[in-house]
Formats: C-alpha cells, sequence, structure tokens
C-alpha cells in the first residue's frame, strides 16, 4: 500500500520508476525539474514524432548531421528559441551555445523562469544515437 | 427518502475529435486529480500521453462515423460500397456505352434491259442484312442493327447511269440504324457444375453481351434478375398489311436458360447463372406446395410449419447453369475510345451482309450490287458517354429505386408506352386517363401514331398488341389497362395582324407564318390545351408587327384530313385564350404551310 503523499506532485519523472511515495511512478516535487525535464522532451523531440502535432520538436538530434558552419548553429538556435516560444513558455531562453566537438554536438542552453525567478541551464552532448544526460 | 444524486463525472459525448478530447481529458485531471498531476504543458510527459489517448478516441469516432456514412448511399465515398448499395436498389450498371445514329445507304442496282429501260429492276433489290458493319473515317466500326430493305415504299429512287438514250441503273437510297462496336467471341471452360456460377470474361470494356451458347447448343438469355423467367423475344412480322406499322412481333419466351450480366465500373464484365442444373429442366413443374414445407422430424407436436424456401432452388427458378464443357460468349465492344462521330464521317461498308427475296439473281447482278453499296451518316452518330462517375451511380441507384421499373404513376405508364423498342412500332403520342366510369379504376392509354408522311394516325393494331404485351410485363397486378386509339383533329390557324407603316406587308407575313410553321411543326400532346394566347405573343414578338388584331382556330377536314368533328366554339375557353382538348384528343396540325394562313395590314 503506498504511503500517504506529503507533497502536491506537479509531473511524472522520467524514466518511469515505482515509488512508495508517490504511487505507482516518482513524480516531480520542484517545478524547476519538472520544467527542466519538459525542456529536454522538447528539445529532443524531432519534428513529425508526436502524434496529431508534427511541429512540436526542436529535434536537435538531427543537427549532429548537418554541415558544422555558422549557418548550422543558426539554425539551431532559431530551432530552440521559436520551440521554447511556442511550446514551453514558462521558460525565457537566455543563450543556446552550439559546439561541434569532434563527433559530439554539445548544446548548452541557458534560461530563466520568470514565474519561479530562477535560472538554470541545460546541456545536452548528442553523439550518434546517444542522447547526453543533463 | 435521500435523494440519490448521480455522481458520476460529466463526460462530453459531443467530444468527438483530437482536440475536443484532449481538452476534455486535461479538464478532468484537473478538475479531478488537482493534486497528483500539474504539469499540462505541451512539452509534458503528461501530456504526450493525453495525446495518445485523444489520437485513440479520435481514430476511433473517425470510424464510427466512418463505417455510418459508408452504410447510406447519400454519404458514401468508396467506389466498392457505392456499387454494392446500388445494385441492392436495384441499379444495374450499364456496360460500356455505346454510339447510335442513323445511316443512309446507297446501291445501284440495274436497270430492266427493255426497251424502254424506264423501270427499275426491283427482283434485284438486295436486303442489306442486320450484323453488317460499317467504318468510321477514325476507324471506329459500326454495326447495322436492323435489316434495310431497299424495295420498301419509302426508299428514295433515282437514275443512276444511262447510256444517253435511257436509264441503265437506278440508284436506291434507305436508312438504317448503326450503332458502335465490333462483334468477339470469348471461349470459356466450364470444368464443373456449380451453383450461382460466375464467370467473369477476360475481355474488357464489352458494350453488349450477345449470345450465350452451352456446349450442347443451349442459347441462354439475358435477364435482369436470375427470378426472370420471361424474354420479350422480337419475331418477324411477315404480315404483308402491317410490316410497315411494326417490323417485329413481341412474344413472351420462358427462359429456363438465363444469366445476369454485370458490369464493374473498372470495365470487367460478369455473368452469373442460376442454381439449377439440366436435370432440374426435366421436371419442369413448380414443387407441390406440400413438398415445400419444412418438416419438423423428431418431435410428437407441430409448433409451426414454415415454408422451406430451397425446395424453389432446387427447381429451375433461378435457372439452369452451363454443363461441363466450352461456353460460347459473343459480345459487342467498341473499337476505339471515341465512338461518337461527326456527320458524314461514317463512309466505308467494312463487310456487309447481303440477301435477295428473289434467289435467281445471277453473279454478276450480286456483286456489281454488293460492291455500289455505299453508306453515309447525314447527322452524327453520338450517345457515347465516358464511364459512370460514382456520383452518377448515386443518382441514378435513387432514381432506379424510387421507380423499381414498374408502372405506377401515369407518368410510369407514358413512360413506358414510348420506351418500347422502335422494332415493335412506335408511338408518338399517349396519354395516360383513369377512366372514371369504371368501377375498377381501370385506365385508359390513348395513343396515336405517325405514319411515313409524317402525320398522325392511329395507332395499327399489331403496334397495340405489342404495346399490350410490353406494358403487361411491368404493370401493377390490380391495373386494368385499355389502350385505346386518340381522336385526332385537324386544324387550323388563320390570323390578322398590322403591320409597321414602312414594313413590307408581305414579307412580314411570310415571316409570322413561318415562325408559327417553326413552333407547330412538332406534334402537340394529347389532351393538352391549345393556348391561342401563345399565337398571340408569337405574332407580336416579331419586330415589325405593330399588333395582333385577330387568331382564330379553324377545323379542317376533307381530303387528307381527318374527319372527326370538333366544335371550336364550343370550346374555347371564356376569356378566349385557350381551347379545350379532351383528354382522348389530340389536335394537328398537319399541313402546316397550307393550314396557318395569316392577312397583314
Amino acid at each position: 500500500m503506498a504511503k500517504t503523499r506529503n507533497y502536491k506532485s506537479i509531473g511524472v519523472k522520467l524514466p518511469l520508476a515505482y515509488s512508495e511515495e508517490f504511487g505507482p511512478y516518482s513524480m516531480f516535487t520542484d517545478p524547476l525539474k519538472a520544467l527542466k525535464q519538459d525542456f529536454k522532451n522538447l528539445m529532443l523531440t524531432n519534428p513529425g514524432e508526436r502524434v496529431m502535432n508534427s511541429d512540436f520538436g526542436a529535434g536537435l538530434g538531427h543537427f549532429l548531421f548537418e554541415n558544422k558552419t555558422n549557418e548550422t548553429i543558426d539554425n539551431i538556435n532559431a530551432a530552440v528559441y521559436g520551440q521554447t516560444a511556442k511550446y514551453l513558455p514558462p521558460i525565457q531562453v537566455l543563450n543556446v551555445d552550439a559546439v561541434f566537438v569532434g563527433n559530439l554536438l554539445r548544446i548548452q542552453i541557458k534560461y530563466f523562469i520568470p514565474d519561479l525567478g530562477l535560472a538554470d541551464t541545460l546541456d545536452l552532448n548528442i553523439k550518434d544515437n546517444n542522447i547526453g544526460t543533463i | 427518502m435521500p435523494q440519490i444524486t448521480d455522481k458520476r463525472p460529466p463526460i462530453k459525448l459531443t467530444s468527438r475529435d483530437f482536440s475536443t478530447i484532449k481538452n476534455d481529458l486535461i479538464n478532468y485531471a484537473k478538475i479531478y486529480y488537482p493534486d497528483s498531476y500539474k504539469d499540462f504543458n505541451e512539452a509534458s510527459f503528461g501530456s504526450l500521453l493525453f495525446d495518445m489517448v485523444a489520437y485513440v478516441g479520435d481514430m476511433l469516432s473517425f470510424y464510427v462515423d466512418y463505417q455510418a456514412n459508408e452504410s447510406f448511399i447519400d454519404s458514401a465515398i468508396e467506389e466498392d460500397n457505392i456499387v454494392n448499395m446500388a445494385k441492392q436498389m436495384g441499379f444495374k450498371i450499364p456496360g460500356s456505352s455505346s454510339s447510335s445514329g442513323v445511316c443512309a445507304f446507297y446501291v445501284e442496282v440495274p436497270a430492266q434491259n427493255d426497251f424502254a429501260g424506264s423501270k427499275p429492276t426491283t427482283d434485284n433489290l438486295p436486303i442489306l442484312k442486320q450484323g453488317s458493319v460499317m467504318a468510321s473515317d477514325s476507324g471506329a466500326n459500326f454495326i447495322l442493327i436492323e435489316d434495310v430493305d431497299f424495295s420498301k415504299e419509302d426508299v428514295q429512287v433515282t437514275v443512276g447511269d444511262s447510256d444517253g438514250q435511257k436509264p441503265t441503273s437506278y440508284a436506291y437510297k434507305a436508312y438504317g440504324s448503326v450503332v458502335s462496336g465490333q462483334y468477339g467471341t470469348e471461349i470459356v471452360t466450364i470444368t464443373k457444375y456449380e451453383k450461382f456460377k460466375e464467370i467473369e470474361l477476360e475481355t474488357e470494356d464489352i458494350t453488349e453481351v450477345m449470345k450465350v451458347v452451352d456446349i450442347n447448343g443451349n442459347e441462354y438469355y439475358e435477364v435482369k434478375y436470375l427470378s426472370q423467367n420471361i424474354v420479350f423475344e422480337a419475331i418477324k412480322n411477315l404480315t404483308q398489311d402491317s410490316t410497315e406499322d411494326a417490323a417485329y412481333i413481341m412474344r413472351p419466351r420462358f427462359v429456363p436458360r438465363r444469366y445476369v450480366v454485370e458490369h464493374a465500373i473498372d470495365g470487367t464484365t460478369t455473368l452469373q447463372f442460376g442454381f439449377g442444373s439440366e436435370d432440374a429442366l426435366e421436371n419442369n413443374e413448380f414443387p407441390d406446395p406440400s413438398a415445400a414445407i419444412l418438416k419438423l422430424h423428431g418431435k410428437n407436436y407441430f409448433s409451426d410449419d414454415t415454408f422451406d424456401p430451397n425446395i424453389l432452388l432446387e427447381t429451375d427458378k433461378f435457372g439452369i447453369v452451363p454443363p461441363p464443357g466450352n461456353l460460347i460468349v459473343s459480345y459487342r465492344k467498341n473499337t476505339a475510345d471515341n465512338v461518337n462521330v461527326a456527320a458524314n464521317s461514317i463512309t466505308a461498308v467494312a463487310n456487309p451482309i447481303v440477301a435477295y427475296k428473289n434467289s435467281d439473281i445471277p453473279p454478276s447482278v450480286r456483286s456489281s450490287v454488293r460492291s455500289s453499296l455505299e453508306v453515309n451518316n447525314e447527322s452524327p452518330v453520338t450517345g457515347q458517354v465516358g464511364l459512370l462517375s460514382t456520383e452518377e451511380v448515386r443518382t441514378r441507384a435513387l432514381d432506379a429505386y424510387a421507380t423499381q421499373d414498374r408502372a405506377v404513376t401515369a407518368n410510369d405508364y407514358v413512360s413506358l408506352t414510348y420506351r418500347m423498342p422502335a422494332k415493335f412500332g412506335a408511338i408518338k403520342r399517349a396519354n395516360v386517363v383513369q377512366d372514371k366510369d369504371s368501377f375498377k379504376r381501370n385506365l385508359n392509354i390513348y395513343v396515336a401514331s405517325e405514319n411515313v408522311l409524317g402525320y398522325l394516325t392511329s395507332t395499327p393494331e399489331m403496334v397495340k398488341q405489342n404495346l399490350k404485351r410490353w406494358l403487361n410485363h411491368y404493370r401493377m397486378i390490380n391495373d386494368t389497362v385499355d389502350i385505346l386509339d386518340a381522336q385526332i383533329i385537324t386544324m387550323g390557324i388563320e390570323f390578322s395582324i398590322i403591320v409597321q407603316v414602312n414594313a413590307d406587308t408581305t414579307v412580314v407575313l411570310n415571316k409570322a407564318i413561318k415562325k408559327l410553321m417553326d413552333n407547330y411543326s412538332d406534334k402537340l400532346m394529347i389532351g393538352r390545351p391549345f393556348f391561342i394566347s401563345d399565337i398571340f405573343k408569337m405574332l407580336n414578338d416579331i419586330p415589325e408587327v405593330v399588333d395582333t388584331k385577330d387568331v382564330k382556330m379553324v377545323t379542317r377536314s376533307g381530303a387528307g384530313y381527318s374527319n372527326v368533328s370538333y366544335n371550336v366554339d364550343a370550346n374555347l375557353s371564356s376569356d378566349g385564350r385557350f381551347l379545350y382538348v379532351p383528354e382522348d384528343t389530340v389536335l394537328e396540325i398537319r399541313f402546316p404551310n397550307r393550314d396557318i394562313v395569316g392577312v397583314a395590314v
């Protein structure tokens, strides 16, 4: 039997994990962490992947195979800013730093959450099919 | 007593698409799980799950709608479904359409070799037989669908050639109907007896299946439905005095060997045969009703006796299936994509079938007559239309269902009367009236035909017999129908007009007469009032006419006219605008060039 919850949960924590505290799955109680996971989902979802919403997703994984040019960097910036403004308005992107390091695409996104008054950074290391963690 | 309240959460059953289902789910979660889940932005994992559930809901709703729409012919979209429902409603998809029209045929026949040489040798006149093949300039073939007899009275004749002193040959011109296409044959091998045998022909775009013959030489007849066991057969009318009226006599024929033809929209043609075997045909009796009762065995009581329809299937009531062996299917199909041709395009007699009434004609004459055959279509041969669209199938199916190929209304009878195939005799005008004096609600069909000169005349007895057999097939069982001759009254128009001062009265008068002649060149309808006011309007519409002073309708009688009396004054409406015409009467302006007279001042 699950324990009585002490916190108001916000969203499901990925990867799914059994939690006695929250019921079947562990949940976020910290809005900053919940938003960060949403932000990562948005950045790594490929356009067309989401059912009935083919525009959703920045698809940053695809940029790994683009030419290492300033134009690609500009496109990464556009994808991050555009998708965040459209699908995740609570987050305000401050800076996107994308660099190719060998076969690795390293993207660092600094963002601010006005409602919480907090800033954070999302680091993505994209290499082949292995998407880097935060 | 405490009131029991329904605590089930409200579900909007009208939310059936993705966005509304998703919104409802989000609202539901916000209301019932406010503390468990709060992350509703698009990028959250929960939102992904909402999307998936809403997607499934949307798909289910779509297919429910789809199935519902496809269940009705009005809303169905898929071609196969529309065609299947159309079949259920009694509509049959026609085969590849063909064009048809009339061609003029010419033949040159030697004159009598006498001193005067002034007479054509009528013994040498040929009959161009049905099935002769013509060709157009574009390569399309056309088949003659009726015998063209050059010895008939209405054939035009003129001098063909002369030696300077007397004619040596005469040219004859006769008309015959042609239809596009050419005949073909397909042999189908049947390996075993099979109930309701279906045969899909390899040849595509078949216009018409002409003949089906089995290995024993038995002919099978096309019917609309397998339960239809009667077809109308055309027997050549050999009665001398009525050949001109009806070239063929209609005779119902019992056809145990029969099939239905189904043309698919994709151009394929399928024949379906019935259920019975040859053995059933030998015992060609309707089953004893007592044998058709489904017996309940193993019980010592009866609750009900049920009619067993399988007993009927074992008879020939759905037709006979051809025995194993070769089945020869003759058909007609178009030889070109477009078989509509302009006037003067059918110019070649590709394969004439020539016969003579006189068998003693020398081969040399036969050969010269045959080689002299020429053809020309004086008017366009049209009628081919493209394949039916699904929308056309939908519309025609609804029409077919409404009429059911039965005579129910008065208009159905009129329509059927006009639809009788022309070779059984043509009805020019028909009117159906309920016989008010009859206790049986008898219907009177008044008919009139047209003679070779184009005048209305009483319908010949043979044609009325054919019409009777034709209508009998369609009429309701409790309808009694009398086919009667319409009274034909020949009329004339006398008018006087005032023309403009500077206009030529003769020219204006001729113009007025021509206008009326053009308007009344078509035969009037039986029982339809004659509107004199129309004549006033037509005359006043002529720019040079200031006013129409008077229009008078007069009866015409005497030689060449009808002898039926008609009192114009008694039948004139009180305001003088139209003439009452009895339901069994038709007015005719037989000779417009002399029956329409006028005065211009």
